[in-house]
């Protein structure tokens, strides 16, 4: 079994991903959102260093700064400031939802031949980006604090972005770049807008929020 | 007499014995291989134990059941498994098999008098029916496809051999109680007497799976790769729901018939392994999983005749079936507490017994798979197997701590168990006998790899039997019991030293506390029914009466729900809808009148002519 | 000769090291808590000290409360000597005893026997204890055997024996030494499964099982389950330590030093994760012991990838 390091780290974010979908705490699964970012930074790295390409490295730094380090503390300190510690309204067993999670694994390497593109090498990634899809897609379904949903967003965008960088043989910097201050912001502003949904509704249950339309 | 001649095995050569009796286009033939004679030997074994147990039990439903009638049918459903097992063509295998199924619900409806009863043998009746209408509609076809009703000449393959295996399948598995055609199972079995669910949950269920073994597996055989991998599926969902469900009855009998189904399921799991061992031409994945398939059939079969036995026994001595009401047993009716104790562990697949050794088997084929199978779903899928095993052996575990812990265990709960009395000489020697197989069979596994590995050789390829049995479990077993006496000699002298006292169980200062303060089944089953709830809607109600409800109730009431989904919602509606056309429909082809019957006649003669003159 | 060593060195290892495992997790987490807690060897004292009292014996109990401790000792010592917990202890023909399958299944005779005598007594304590114990062995079994098939199919045999002296995979080696760690927590019923140190019906599920116990009993009772400790632990280490590539080969003297060093230094960290949480609520367990499950089929999955 050879993999090269890419593939162990992806395999290494997507073992985490799968976690993910199992913890309840808060402030374990901004831990394990900041890890798994980290992790996707060192395959940026790598991916630099393979191609002779500088922008990867500054590209790896901005995804580091930002999303591994940024963005949990920010909504770690937003959820602390609303007194949320624990997501405790999940709508599925957190159990069967780790189940799931491997079962998304598992779908993912079988669409594998489907999805990698075979120039580029890498194949096991197209499937763990695939997977990464798909458990970000489950905890956005099965979580109800609005904060969680939000995690399970930046897990899928960070699946999306697995896949660019892998597959193809890099995007033009700027629109990596761009991706990345988008999803910056996207994030700020639906914190911002959670906190102020805390405080006219008190909560950030999101299935109690089926009858804003009265 | 005809019981212990089953039991006794002929020489290991293949003996065509064409009768001159003939049948339509077939004769009365019959072979005798290893395959049969492994089939011949469970019934005699079992056979053995019942015939020794069914005076003592039958003596108490006197005046309900008439003995002759139990007799009879317990020797004709004996001929007719020989039958079975014995048979080399489709027309021989069809006979003894209804004469088994029309035995079995003689046997099943002899203690007519009960609605219960009733109601049961008219459900095993239809289906029974069912089933055997699939199987000869299968047999039709491989007749037509083949032109021989011999089951040595039925070796075809490929996709027109599809469609009469899977008719043979659903007829087979209807008559072994595989999900999803199992339900007859838990019905049919708990209202029959003991000695005949023993034989029944112990061997006539078997038979179908010789037939299975017979027809896919061994020698020309129907190859149908799909098959492997239904019956694989459908054995493990059988496993999985029959264990589940067994954790809910609290009725001892209809416990240990859920319990078949999931036995039956693992059996079926093990012919599922041999089958995709034929496919990804593995031959030690098809040995192992056929040698694990048949020695837990061989297992199973002596450790649930033990367990029918002995709820025979209870039944017998309390007239109680219900194990809420039992308890404390164990001091009022030591030896079948302690055989049922032996039959418990052997059926949780506790080493040194013999559970173990045919479950470690099917372990053993799993992790084969998991090694060698080409596609990595499979090789996943055999350590999920593994997983899946060892799930079913905890839940196995659970419902029969539950039961032997309710029904033996404590007080009694009721004024019947509190009286019982031990179960005559006969029962008790039934039960001895079939405890020490289950210790013996655990223990002699090297001993039994020669049959295995003949029966196993037919399939193709020479038996490599020989390097699988690796455990040295008898020696670990003597050292086990070398330890646990060493311990024991030295604890009761420890304990002699110092003499202890009997007091009463810990109860917290509330003063004696009485059999209704103890534990109850369904308490017992209540987290792991609550944890697998979705499955079948489990919910407990609770509500209290009285004037000052909340502090001061009159009355509690708690009741606990569950809902067989695939009953409810597929078979019943069915039925009934059966039924509507039954009656609305067919009433006007039926309306007693004689002109109308008449122009029946001579409707069908007219087009039989017209046939005729056409050929 | 040789394998007669082994043998004797074997049999004083089992009597001397699961009760200093014990002391020795009972006074990290004594430190943790601030005291200075009981001496290490303490488990000593506290056995020679349940021998020597009078028992106390329910008369509802049959033979089957008397004979349990017995057995489940008897079980425990069996399964100690055979797996290889501190190292290849044993000579390599005894390798098909130490099947996996077969020391799990030991260890589930001893459960079920330790099931019937908690329900012996006729005390719904006993009742809930074994229940609940039912629940967890169900949720901790599967998961258990999938972590050590995912070992075994990259040797080829389920022989524990011969897998602890071959090497494995890295990355399997770690995801099952986890997952081993979370299902030792569960069947040894510490925190945050169960509590072992208190006698409060809702907060235990092994004490309630043992509750009806005294003198002798108790003693053999005290001592299978550091045995059990032993094993759990001893085995959840070799399997991390297996991470290192190359300690399939070291020899068997240092090999031994460090897994004792190993399981030792498990404990105290199992004793300060003691005391920094809590039980767990009795519905989240299973979603606790739902990781461990999780671990072991990514370590299966990654076993059976094609080479």
């Amino acid at each position: 079994m050879n993999f090269s390091l890419i593939e162990i780290l992806a395999a290494g974010s997507a073992t985490l991903a799968v976690l993910m979908c199992g913890i309840t705490s808060l402030k374990a699964q901004l831990q394990a959102l900041a890890c798994q970012t980290a992790l996707f930074a060192g395959i940026c790295v790598l991916v630099g260093i393979q191609q002779h390409a500088e922008h990867f490295l500054i590209l790896a730094l901005v995804i580091f700064l930002l999303k591994a380090i940024g963005i949990p503390l920010f909504l770690g300190w937003s959820s602390q400031r609303m007194g949320i510690q624990r997501d405790t309204g999940v709508t599925l067993n957190p159990g069967i939802t780790l189940m799931m999670g491997f079962g998304a694994l598992l779908a993912g390497y079988f669409l594998t031949p489907q999805f990698a593109v075979q120039s580029a090498g890498n194949p096991i990634c197209a499937g763990i980006s695939l997977a990464l899809l798909f458990i970000g897609m489950l905890l956005m379904i099965t979580r109800r604090l609005a904060i969680s949903q939000v995690v399970g967003f930046l897990v899928m965008e960070n699946g999306i972005f697995l896949y660019g960088l892998t597959q193809t043989h890099g995007m033009p910097h700027l629109v990596e770049m761009a991706a990345i201050f988008e999803v910056l912001i996207a994030v700020l502003i639906a914190g911002l807008v959670i906190f102020r949904i805390n405080r006219s509704f008190e909560h950030i249950d999101v299935s109690k929020m089926r009858t804003l339309r009265h | 007499m005809l019981l212990l001649t089953a039991a006794i095995v002929g020489k290991n050569e293949i003996i065509t014995i064409p009768l001159p009796w003939f049948l339509g286009d077939a004769g009365f033939s019959m072979l005798i291989d290893p395959l049969s004679r492994w089939f011949l030997a469970i019934i005699g074994l079992v056979g053995i134990p019942v015939a020794l147990f069914a005076p003592g039990y039958l003596l108490h439903l006197q005046k309900q059941v008439s003995l002759g009638l139990v007799w009879a049918g317990l020797a004709l459903l004996m001929i007719s498994m020989a039958g079975v097992v014995l048979a080399a063509n489709a027309i021989f295998f069809i006979v003894a098999w209804e004469l088994m199924a029309l035995s079995s619900f003689f046997l099943v409806a002899s203690n007519h008098e009960q609605k219960e009863s009733r109601h049961a043998s008219f459900i095993y009746l239809g289906a029974t029916r069912i089933g055997t209408a699939f199987l000869m509609g299968g047999f039709l076809w491989m007749h037509y496809l083949t032109g021989s009703w011999n089951f040595s000449d039925w070796g075809i393959s490929g996709f027109s051999a599809l469609g009469p295996a899977l008719l043979i399948f659903i007829g087979l598995a209807t008559k072994a109680g595989c999900w999803p055609f199992h339900l007859w199972l838990p019905i049919a079995h708990p209202a029959a007497p003991a000695p005949v669910s023993a034989l029944m949950s112990g061997v006539m269920i078997k038979t179908a799976i010789y037939a299975m073994a017979r027809l896919f597996i061994i020698g020309p055989h129907i190859n149908v790769p799909i098959l492997g991998k239904i019956i694989l599926i459908l054995g493990a969902i059988s496993a999985f729901w029959g264990v589940i469900f067994a954790l809910l009855q609290h009725d001892l009998k209809r416990l240990l018939a859920y319990h078949s189904v999931e036995n039956i399921g693992i059996i079926m799991m093990g012919l599922g392994i041999s089958m995709l061992g034929s496919l990804f031409n593995q031959p030690l994945l098809i040995q192992l999983g056929l040698a694990a398939a048949l020695f837990h059939t061989l297992n199973h079969a002596i450790f649930k005749s033990l367990l029918f036995l002995g709820a025979g026994a209870i039944d017998a001595r309390t007239h109680l079936r219900d194990i809420e009401q039992m308890g404390g047993l164990i001091r009022r009716m030591p030896w079948t507490a302690g055989a049922f104790i032996v039959g418990s562990a052997a059926i949780c697949a506790l080493p040194p017994l013999n559970g173990f050794a045919s479950e470690w088997m099917l372990y053993q084929g799993f992790f084969n798979l998991a090694l060698s199978a080409p596609l990595l779903g499979f090789r996943l899928g055999g350590l999920l197997l593994m997983g899946i095993l060892a799930l079913i052996g905890v839940l196995a575990i659970a419902c029969f701590v539950k039961a032997v812990s309710i029904a033996f265990l404590g007080n009694p709960r009721s004024p019947q168990a509190e009286h019982a009395k031990e179960g005559n000489s006969g029962m008790v020697a039934a039960q001895l006998f079939l405890s020490l197989l289950c210790l013996g069979l655990g223990l002699a596994v090297p001993l039994l790899i020669n049959p295995l590995g003949a029966i196993t050789s037919m399939t193709g390829s020479p038996s490599q039997l020989g390097h699988v049995w690796s455990i040295p479990i008898a020696i670990l077993t003597l050292l086990l019991i070398a330890t646990v006496g060493a311990l024991a000699a030295w604890r009761f002298t420890l304990v002699s030293l110092k003499p202890g006292r009997k007091y009463n169980t810990w109860d917290c200062g509330f003063g004696i506390l009485g059999p209704r303060t103890q534990y109850t089944a369904t308490s017992f089953a209540q987290p792991i029914s609550r944890i697998f709830g979705s499955i079948y809607h489990y919910a407990v109600e609770i509500s209290t009466k009285g004037r000052q409800r909340r502090h001061f109730p009159e009355a509690v009431n708690a009741e606990t729900m569950y809902e067989a989904y695939l009953e409810t919602k597929l078979y019943r509606p069915f039925l009934s809808a059966v039924q509507r056309f039954a009656g609305t429909f067919l009433m006007r082809l039926q309306a007693g009148s004689i002109h109308q019957y008449l122009i029946y006649i001579l409707l069908v003669l007219g087009l039989l002519l017209w046939v005729g003159v056409l050929r | 000769m040789n394998n007669y060593l082994l043998l004797l060195f074997n049999l004083i290892n089992l009597i001397f090291i699961p009760l200093l495992l014990m002391g020795v997790i009972r006074k990290v987490k004594a430190l943790m808590q601030n005291r200075i807690g009981s001496p290490i060897l303490q488990p000593f004292y506290d056995l020679a000290k349940f021998l020597r009292k009078s028992e106390t014996i329910s008369q509802t109990a049959s033979w089957v409360f008397l004979w349990n401790p017995l057995i489940g000792l008897g079980v425990a010592v069996i399964a100690v000597l055979l797996v290889p917990w501190a190292g290849p202890l044993l000579p390599p023909s005894w390798a098909p005893a130490t099947n996996f399958l077969l020391i799990i299944y030991l260890l589930s005779l001893g459960k079920f026997f330790a099931m019937l005598s908690a329900m012996d007594t006729g005390s719904a304590f006993g009742g809930i204890g074994a229940s609940r114990e039912a629940t967890i062995s169900m949720l901790a079994e599967p998961a258990l055997i999938i972590g050590l098939g995912a070992l075994a199919l990259g040797n080829g045999s389920t022989d524990l024996l011969t897998i602890f002296s071959n090497p494995s995979n890295p990355f399997i080696a770690g995801l099952v030494g986890a997952a081993l760690v979370i299902l030792a927590l569960a069947e040894l019923s510490r925190i945050p499964v169960d509590d072992p140190t208190t006698h409060l019906e809702l907060t235990m599920v092994h004490e309630a099982m043992i509750l009806e116990n005294s003198g002798p009993n108790l003693a053999l009772t005290e001592y299978a389950v550091a045995l059990r400790s032993c094993l759990f632990f001893g085995l959840a280490m070799q399997t991390l330590m297996h991470i290192a590539p190359g300690f399939y080969q070291l020899e068997l003297f240092p090999r031994y030093i460090i897994s004792l060093a190993g399981l030792l230094g498990l404990g105290a960290l199992v004793a300060v994760a003691e005391g920094v949480m809590v039980k767990l609520k009795w519905r989240s367990v299973p979603n606790f012991l739902a990781f461990g499950t999780v671990l072991s089929l990514l370590a299966a999955l990654i076993a059976v990838w094609p080479k």
